[in-house]
C-alpha cells in the first residue's frame, strides 16, 4: 500500500530555511567582490577624507580640515560651477534633441531601425575615441570645423576651440551630447511605445496641433521617463571624467576643471589623496541627493 | 599507432621540455619601470639590456617602458605592495621622490655614489638633483639644458645671428614676423612646455643667484624681475604674435611641426629634441643659442635638467644587481656609448671631448655636451626639479591662465609664493626637506 506522505510544519520550516542559506551561499561570491571592489573603496574613501595622506607615508588625522579647505577652495567651486553647466549643456544638446527625434520616430517612418542605430551609434563609442575624433575637429591646424568654416567663407570664426576660455567648455558640451542624445533617444523611444494612442486620436479631433499634442498629450504620458533620464544625466554629467580629461585635462586653466579632474589632480598630481577623498564625498554626497530626490518624486507621483 | 599509444611519447616530450626550458631559464628576473618609449631610445636601452644579460647569464631584464606620468600614477601602490619593480626611471626631484625617499620606498644610494666611485665618474647635477635631507636616493640622467634651436637657413636670409639680449630677441621675432614666418615655433596645450617656457624665461631674468636663492635657499619669488619675465613671455609676446596662431589650443607636436616645415624661425627646446630632429629634419640646417638675458653681457643663465633617473625600490631582493644594473646603465662607456650614438642621449657619465669625438655622435649632441661643460654659462636646475607638487600643478594651470587673460601676472606671482610658502612649511621643499 502506497502511503501518502504529507510534510509537517517543522519540516517545511527546515526546508525553507535550507532553501534561505543555499540563496545566502550563492550570494556569497557576489557580495564578497562587492565588498572588495566597491565597499571597501567607498568606506576607505571616506576614512580617507579625515586623513592627509601622501600616498607613501604615514596618515595623519586632521579630522574636518579636508573639508573646510574644500569649501574655501576656488577651484573646487569653479569646477562645480563647470559641473552644474556642463549637466545644462547635455540637457539641453542631449536630452531634448533625444526626446524630439524619439517623438519623429516614433511615427511611421521609412527606415526608423536604420535611424536608430546610426544616431544610437555614438554610445556605443569609448569615450577615449571620442575624445579622440572631436580633439581632430577642433584642432585649429587641421581640424574639420575650421576647415568648414573656411570653405564656406566664415574663416573669421575660426580659432581654437579648446584653447579659449570662452569656448572650451562648450565644446566639450557638444562633445558629450553626440555621445548622449542617442542613447536619450533609445530610452524615450520606449517610452513612447507605451503611451495611449486613443488620446492622441481625441486631441487631433478636438484640433490640436503637432505641437500642442507634444505638450499636452506626450509630455504628461512620459514624465515620469523624462525625470529619470534627467536624474540619469545630471549622475552621469556629475561624474565625467574620462571625456574632459583628454580633451582638456581641465584647460585652459581651470575652464573645463570639473570635481573629477580636480579631484585627479589634487589626488594623484599633487598627492593630496586625503583632500582628494573629501571632494570626492562631497560629489557623492550630492549625487546622493539628487537620487533622492528624485525617488522621492517619483514615489509621490506613483 | 592508437591513440593511447600516441600519447604517452608526447606527454614525455612536452615533460622533458618543461624541464629543459626551467633549468635554462633564468634564476634571476629584474624588474625595471622605464620611460624608454622613443623608437631610438628603446633600441638603445634594448641593446644594453642584452649587453647586461650577457654579463650575467642568470639574470633577465624584464622591462616595462611607460611614460614618466603613468610611472607617477602607479610607483606608489606598487612599491607600498612590496611586489613593485627592482628599479625604477621615475623623475628624480624633490617633488616626486622627496615623499618616496621619506616613506623609506627607495633605497639610499648615499654609500653606493662613494662604493662604486660614481661621485668621481658621474657629473654633479645627477647626484645634486635626487640628494635630499643630506641622503641621495638616485642617479639622475639625461643631462640635459633648454636652449633656442633656430633655422639657420631662416637666419641668414633675414640676416640675422643669434641675439645677445631679450631685446635683440624680440628683434629678430619681429623681422621673421614681417618676412611671414612664425617667429617662435611654441604650443601651449601640454603642460611641459609651459612649464619649460616660464622657467627658461624666468631663469633669464633672474640670473642663477636669485634663481636659486628662491628655490633652494627659501627665498620669496616676489620680484620685480619675476613679473617683467612673467609679463614678456606670456602676455606680451603672444600679442605681438611671436607665437603660433591658437597656440594655446596647439600640442606639443603640433608645435614643433612649425619649426619642423620651416614655417617658423625658433624653437626653444631641451636638448631631449635632438632625436626629434635628426628624425624630422633634413632640409635645413640648425643652429643653437643660449637663452639671452635682458642686458647684454650678462652670463646666459640657463635651465638644467637631469630628465628622470634610476632608483632602487628598498623591497628589492637583489639590491646589489640592482646597483649593477644601474652601474652598468649610467656607468659604463659600453653603455655611454649607446646612449650618445644610438638615443642621441647625453648621460651622466663624464667623458673627454677625446672619447666622443671617436664616437658617431650627431652635431647637435656634441654642441649641447660642449655647453652643458662649459663654465660660462650659469646652470639651474628647472622648475619641476625642485617645485613642492601643489605649486607646480599651479604653475601648469597659471600660466595658462595667464594666457588666457582668466588671472593677471600679479595674481599669479601671490599665489605662486603663497604655494612656495606652504611648501616649506610643510618640508617638501629642497631646503625644508627632512627626513623623519
Amino acid at each position: 500500500m502506497l502511503l501518502k506522505y504529507k510534510k509537517s510544519p517543522n519540516q517545511r520550516k527546515y526546508k525553507s530555511m535550507a532553501e534561505e542559506r543555499i540563496g545566502y551561499l550563492l550570494l556569497l561570491p557576489a557580495l564578497v567582490l562587492y565588498g572588495i571592489f566597491v565597499l571597501y573603496p567607498v568606506v576607505d574613501s571616506v576614512v580617507l577624507s579625515f586623513y592627509k595622506w601622501d600616498g607613501a607615508g604615514p596618515r595623519i588625522f586632521v579630522s574636518l580640515a579636508n573639508y573646510i579647505q574644500a569649501f574655501k577652495d576656488r577651484v573646487v567651486w569653479i569646477s562645480f560651477r563647470n559641473n552644474v553647466i556642463y549637466t545644462a549643456g547635455i540637457i539641453a544638446f542631449g536630452v531634448f534633441p533625444g526626446l524630439i527625434l524619439a517623438t519623429l520616430l516614433a511615427g511611421k517612418i521609412v527606415g526608423r531601425t536604420v535611424f536608430e542605430a546610426i544616431f544610437f551609434f555614438p554610445r556605443l563609442l569609448t569615450q577615449v575615441i571620442v575624445a579622440i575624433v572631436w580633439s581632430w575637429i577642433f584642432n585649429p591646424v587641421f581640424g574639420l570645423l575650421n576647415q568648414v568654416l573656411r570653405t564656406v567663407g566664415l574663416g573669421f570664426l575660426a580659432k581654437g576651440w579648446l584653447g579659449e576660455p570662452r569656448f572650451a567648455l562648450p565644446a566639450v558640451i557638444v562633445a558629450g551630447a553626440w555621445t548622449y542624445f542617442g542613447f536619450c533617444m533609445v530610452i524615450f523611444l520606449a517610452a513612447l511605445q507605451n503611451t495611449d494612442p486613443t488620446l492622441y486620436d481625441a486631441a487631433r479631433i478636438d484640433g490640436a496641433n503637432a505641437v500642442q499634442i507634444f505638450i499636452n498629450v506626450t509630455l504628461p504620458q512620459i514624465k515620469y521617463v523624462v525625470a529619470m533620464v534627467i536624474v540619469y544625466t545630471v549622475i552621469d554629467s556629475f561624474k565625467v571624467f574620462d571625456l574632459v580629461y583628454l580633451l582638456t585635462q581641465g584647460g585652459p586653466g581651470h575652464a573645463t576643471q570639473i570635481m573629477a579632474t580636480y579631484i585627479y589632480r589634487k589626488s594623484f598630481a599633487e598627492y593630496f589623496f586625503g583632500y582628494g577623498a573629501s571632494i570626492a564625498v562631497l560629489l557623492t554626497c550630492f549625487i546622493l541627493a539628487i537620487s533622492v530626490l528624485y525617488l522621492r518624486y517619483q514615489e509621490r507621483g506613483m | 599507432m592508437s591513440l593511447k599509444k600516441g600519447v604517452f611519447p608526447c606527454v614525455l616530450v612536452m615533460a622533458i621540455t618543461l624541464i629543459v626550458a626551467g633549468s635554462v631559464q633564468a634564476a634571476i628576473t629584474l624588474k625595471v619601470w622605464d620611460q624608454w618609449t622613443g623608437t631610438l631610445d628603446k633600441q638603445a636601452v634594448d641593446m644594453m639590456d642584452a649587453n647586461f644579460e650577457k654579463m650575467h647569464p642568470d639574470v633577465k631584464i624584464e622591462r616595462s617602458a611607460m611614460p614618466a606620468a603613468t610611472i607617477a600614477d602607479k610607483i606608489r601602490p606598487a612599491l607600498l605592495s612590496g611586489t613593485g619593480p627592482d628599479v625604477i626611471y621615475p623623475e628624480v626631484g624633490i617633488t616626486f621622490l622627496g615623499p618616496l625617499a621619506k616613506a623609506g620606498l627607495v633605497m639610499d644610494l648615499t654609500e653606493v655614489w662613494e662604493k662604486r666611485g660614481w661621485n668621481q665618474k658621474l657629473v654633479e647635477g645627477a647626484k645634486a638633483i635626487p640628494t635630499f635631507g643630506g641622503r641621495t636616493f638616485g642617479v639622475g640622467h639625461e643631462i640635459e639644458y633648454v636652449p633656442i634651436y633656430y633655422n639657420k637657413n631662416i637666419f641668414n636670409k633675414l640676416g640675422v645671428t643669434p641675439p645677445k639680449s631679450i631685446s635683440e630677441l624680440e628683434d629678430i621675432c619681429e623681422k621673421a614676423l614681417a618676412a611671414g614666418y612664425i617667429p617662435i615655433a611654441w604650443s601651449a596645450r601640454d603642460w611641459w612646455t609651459k612649464t619649460n617656457l616660464a622657467t627658461a624665461i624666468l631663469w633669464s631674468y633672474l640670473g642663477k643667484e636669485k634663481a636659486e636663492e628662491a628655490m633652494f635657499r627659501g627665498g620669496s619669488w616676489d620680484m620685480p624681475e619675476v613679473r617683467e619675465a612673467l609679463q614678456k613671455a606670456f602676455v606680451e609676446w603672444p600679442k605681438r604674435n611671436f607665437y603660433p596662431p591658437n597656440f594655446v589650443a596647439l600640442g606639443y607636436d603640433e608645435g614643433n611641426m612649425f619649426f619642423y616645415q620651416q614655417k617658423a624661425v625658433m624653437h626653444p627646446e631641451g636638448n631631449w629634441m635632438i632625436g626629434g630632429y635628426v628624425e624630422n629634419v633634413k632640409d635645413f640646417e640648425i643652429g643653437v643659442f643660449l637663452w639671452p638675458r635682458p642686458k647684454e653681457g650678462e652670463p646666459s643663465c640657463t635651465i638644467f635638467f637631469c630628465g628622470s633617473g634610476y632608483v632602487i625600490s628598498n623591497s628589492t631582493k637583489y639590491p646589489e644587481l640592482a646597483v649593477d644594473y644601474v652601474d652598468y646603465l649610467m656607468a659604463s662607456k659600453e653603455a655611454a656609448k649607446l646612449w650618445y650614438e644610438v638615443a642621441a642621449t647625453i648621460p651622466p657619465l663624464k667623458l673627454s671631448e677625446e672619447d666622443i669625438a671617436e664616437w658617431n655622435v650627431h652635431y647637435l649632441v656634441k654642441e649641447a655636451t660642449k655647453a652643458l661643460s662649459s663654465e660660462e654659462i650659469q646652470f639651474v636646475p628647472g622648475l619641476s626639479m625642485g617645485t613642492p607638487a601643489e605649486a607646480f600643478e599651479f604653475l601648469k594651470t597659471g600660466v595658462a591662465e595667464i594666457l588666457t587673460g582668466q588671472i593677471t601676472v600679479d595674481e599669479f606671482v601671490k599665489e605662486w609664493e603663497k604655494l612656495w610658502q606652504k611648501g616649506r612649511e610643510e618640508g617638501l621643499t629642497y631646503d625644508t626637506f627632512k627626513l623623519e
